[in-house]
């Protein structure tokens, strides 16, 4: 680490036909817009060096984002304003920049602040959730425990199950649900998003429409995640360090 | 605002790389329809990351863009996976910009730079619901026009095509837009307007056209339906080429493509005279780039799409005379910025081994030669222009730079090949390892012992080269022949640092029947679409069996285009087409190929090809004539 270089994290947004590039096509399309936007950005030693930049976390194929983060590291900066004014005119059409903060020394880097991230569900054909799905959502959400039932990873080596140890695994992460609401139309839901503890909102759902006894068709929700956030004196705190903190 | 994609999510989710299919990428041209007279799209038929590849593609959508009357959009091949989903649900093929069914553009333009591809053009056609023959098109229909290589011979897919342009595209397009705008307005039919485009110069419309033959199965005579057509046609050249139209904002493709990287096109043409080789033929007479113009290019190129490496392209960089100022400029402005050079296949002198030493990581990367043919004679034979000792000599001067691994390019099948000559391959093979070992001493090798990687492919022989009317070998006898150069590589000293490839017969065979083919054999292509062929140059999707197939069902003898032996008076199906390079020229290049007579490059001495009539390029400069 050289301490003569500046921090710098990136806020963005991913809306429309882009959600369809995947997350190492869109590393290599932000080390370009980096470039065309001529952002001084520190390499890497060696042979072929390269950006220092990191994301906060991947973001699937099909998933939309109006918060999304990346650190840089520069060897000099202008101003926020006016890194943001130059990224945004090199933005291909859905990625905008919502806000670049050039971050205090020693702060963590995103990829390991990450605590909760925030959902939208949004039910793409227009007859929406339904009166049913509400009632079993808030058994659900109101109940004590809030299991999920996920593959075990360990019990497949190569495809093959192993003897004594179960597919599945089961897990509590009712007190990893910060929030989470049903309307008409969507499901918002705010979610550990921590390496150790992530929550996958679509099982959430997934949840809430088998209590319903329906079958959830992932290939008619569009998610959206609306932002990611870090903990701090125990509320939950934009990426971008902005004011809109959360108290848990 | 986003734009709506045709393809909902759920289809979207399903296939692979659906980025594919988004358009929306970097430089790429949005406009509104209503500010412009003609649509055009432009169309590659292969995958999306084959077709974004090509630099022409990136010229030809430049142009087209820059005028403000035009609206030029991009078409690929499906991939398979999609492509069944559209035929099930029966939608329509699309442009990628503005998301608009081709069927409703007024152009169609197809690139067509190899021969597998022709079952991808009929795709192309049949996904966009546009009649596969040209004469069942009324003016519903785009005006489908197909451009590139593979064009100096369209008669196999002349059927499916309105028009070709032949040559180089800068030039005519705008005359034949004109035209076409003055057509529509006046009402006029789409018949009228194809006799009327077949006046433009470069520009061939199978229809006006008919062909008779012989009871052999050869030509007896190719001409035009009416006297006013022209009965030949010569291609379109650019003659100044500095000046010439080149994209400064290519499209950044979002996902990786086959070429990665922003391409300096330095010189076009080449003045080699090798006679295997087509677009040493199609391109003469070779012309360059100014150098300063293509500095500040390569700063604008970088500039405006943040690509990390650059590359040249030209048939033969180290013939281009500002070679060396031009990469000690790039080895200096990429430095400062961290992009790559990527420099193409050089000739090994010191130059080339200082420049790759400073871009390359001589580890992680290898050099390559194509001496094409393994014994001088046949070296001689091709016209390669190179001997043994220059081969050595560069292989060393790569050894002692430090480079360990050698890719070696060689062809089988060549006109009058023996055994001698294909064991000369290992025999040659060797001797660069020997080279290694006698270069660098043991306490030299540092990395590794050398490795060298000897690859074969198969002749074909292609129209308007001096082998055009050599006999192709067959799929045994290439099999066999690969086999002779794999039993003479293991019985090599070095053998176990010689690694042997070979390429595919049977497309070889296909290429072949294709590159030679005329007008008899497009009810085979469409039968074999028919029966499911596409992706012919993908091995995975490549079916033989369905080829081999149609050709028997449509009553054709493979033989007749592939091994027949051609007399040096037959009429061929591309003789009324011309590019430069007279067929005189090429009989008596043909002959001397058979006394092993070498013939000097274009910028050592003119041979009189017959491209000097241009009076463009190197055909301009004071020379030794012939």
């Amino acid at each position: 680490m050289n301490d003569s270089r500046i921090k710098v994290r990136i806020k963005f947004s991913k809306h429309g036909p882009v959600k369809f590039v995947g997350h190492l096509d869109f590393m290599r399309y932000f080390q370009k817009c980096i470039r065309r936007a001529k952002i001084d950005i520190a390499y890497s030693e060696g042979f072929s060096p390269h950006q220092i930049m990191s994301f906060a976390t991947a973001l699937g194929v099909g998933i939309e984002t109006d918060g999304d983060y990346l650190d840089i590291e520069c060897n000099s900066v202008t101003s926020c304003e006016d890194m943001m004014d130059r990224l945004n005119a090199t933005m291909a059409e859905g990625v905008r920049i919502e806000n670049v903060v050039i971050l205090p020394e020693g702060t963590p880097n995103a990829m390991s602040s990450v605590a909760a991230a925030g959902y939208k569900l949004i039910c793409k054909n227009g007859s929406g959730f339904g009166n049913d799905l509400t009632e079993a959502a808030n058994r659900v959400l109101n109940s004590d425990s809030i299991i999920i039932r996920k593959e075990n990873k360990k019990a497949k080596k190569k495809g093959r199950a192993i003897e004594g140890i179960n597919d599945y695994i089961e897990e509590d992460i009712k007190d990893r649900i910060y929030k989470a609401e049903l309307y008409a139309d969507r499901f918002e839901c705010l979610v550990d998003a921590s390496s150790a503890g992530n929550v996958r909102p679509l099982n959430l759902l997934d949840l809430i429409c088998k209590e319903a006894g329906m079958t959830l068709d992932p290939l008619n929700i569009q998610i959206i995640r609306t932002d990611l956030y870090l903990m701090k004196d125990n509320r939950l705190t934009p990426l971008d360090l902005s004011s809109d903190t959360i108290q848990i | 605002m986003n734009r709506q994609l045709v393809l909902s999510d759920d289809i979207l989710m399903q296939v692979d790389k659906p980025a594919r299919y988004i358009g929306g990428e970097i430089n790429c041209i949005l406009k509104d329809p209503n500010d412009v007279d003609i649509r055009f799209a432009m169309c590659f038929p292969d995958v999306y990351e084959i077709g974004m590849s090509h630099i022409g593609l990136q010229i030809l959508y430049g142009m087209f863009n820059n005028m403000p009357d035009v609206w030029c959009e991009r078409v690929f091949s499906p991939w398979t996976d999609l492509d069944k989903i559209m035929r099930e649900l029966g939608i329509p093929l699309f442009t990628l910009e503005s998301q608009s069914r081709v069927r409703d553009m007024d152009f169609l333009g197809i690139t067509i730079q190899f021969e597998m591809c022709y079952t991808n053009i009929l795709q192309i056609l049949d996904l966009s619901g546009i009649p596969l023959h040209a004469s069942d098109r009324t003016w519903d229909d785009p005006i489908v026009i197909g451009g590139g290589p593979c064009t100096y011979n369209p008669e196999p897919i002349a059927e499916f095509f309105d028009m070709f342009y032949i040559g180089e595209g800068e030039t005519r397009y705008r005359e034949l837009l004109d035209l076409y705008k003055e057509y529509r307005k006046n009402g006029r039919s789409r018949y009228e307007f194809l006799e009327s485009a077949a006046h433009l110069g470069g520009i061939y419309v199978p229809q006006m056209y008919e062909t008779s033959y012989k009871p052999d199965g050869t030509i007896d005579s190719f001409r035009p339906i009416r006297p006013d057509i022209p009965d030949h046609i010569d291609k379109e050249i650019v003659e100044d080429i500095s000046t010439a139209y080149y994209p400064d904002k290519p499209i950044v493709p979002f996902i990786k493509v086959t070429q990665d990287r922003v391409v300096v096109e330095i010189q076009r043409g080449c003045i080699r005279g090798c006679r295997f080789c087509q677009a040493g033929m199609l391109y003469r007479p070779v012309r360059e780039r100014d150098v300063e113009g293509l500095k500040d290019l390569a700063i604008r190129l970088l500039d405006n799409t943040g690509q990390e490496e650059i590359s040249l392209s030209s048939l033969s960089s180290s013939d281009y005379s500002k070679l060396e100022e031009l990469v000690d400029f790039l080895i200096e402005e990429c430095g400062d910025r961290t992009v790559n050079i990527s420099l193409p296949s050089l000739r090994i002198d010191n130059f080339s081994v200082d420049a790759m030493s400073k871009v390359q990581d001589v580890r992680k990367t290898s050099v390559t030669f194509a001496p094409e043919a393994g014994s001088q004679r046949m070296r001689d034979v091709i016209n390669k222009g190179i001997t043994e000792e220059h081969i050595l000599r560069g292989a060393r001067m790569a050894f002692e730079a430090g480079w360990t691994r050698i890719k070696l390019y060689f062809m089988l099948g060549l006109p009058g090949e023996t055994k001698e000559d294909i064991e000369e391959i290992a025999v040659l093979s060797d001797k660069i390892a020997r080279e290694f070992f006698d270069a660098v001493p043991k306490e030299k090798r540092i990395n590794g012992p050398v490795q060298i990687v000897t690859s074969t492919s198969f002749f074909v022989p292609k129209p308007f080269t001096a082998f055009q009317w050599a006999s192709q070998d067959t799929k045994e006898s290439f099999r066999d022949k690969a086999y002779i150069l794999r039993q003479a590589v293991v019985s090599q000293l070095n053998q176990k640092r010689i690694k042997y490839n070979w390429h595919e017969t049977d497309v070889s065979v296909l290429e072949g029947i294709m590159a030679r083919g005329d007008r008899r054999l497009s009810p085979a292509i469409e039968l074999a679409y028919k029966k499911g062929c596409l992706y012919d140059a993908w091995s995975d999707t490549y079916r033989d069996d369905l080829w081999m197939e149609s050709f028997a069902e449509c009553g054709i003898d493979i033989s007749f285009y592939t091994t027949r032996v051609r007399e040096l008076d037959e009429i061929f199906p591309w003789d009324f087409l011309s590019c430069g390079v007279s067929k005189e020229y090429l009989k008596a290049e043909w002959l001397r190929s058979k006394e092993g007579v070498v013939t000097p490059n274009c910028a050592d001495k003119c041979n009189g090809c017959g491209a000097g009539r241009y009076g463009v390029g190197i055909c301009t400069k004071p020379r030794l004539s012939s």
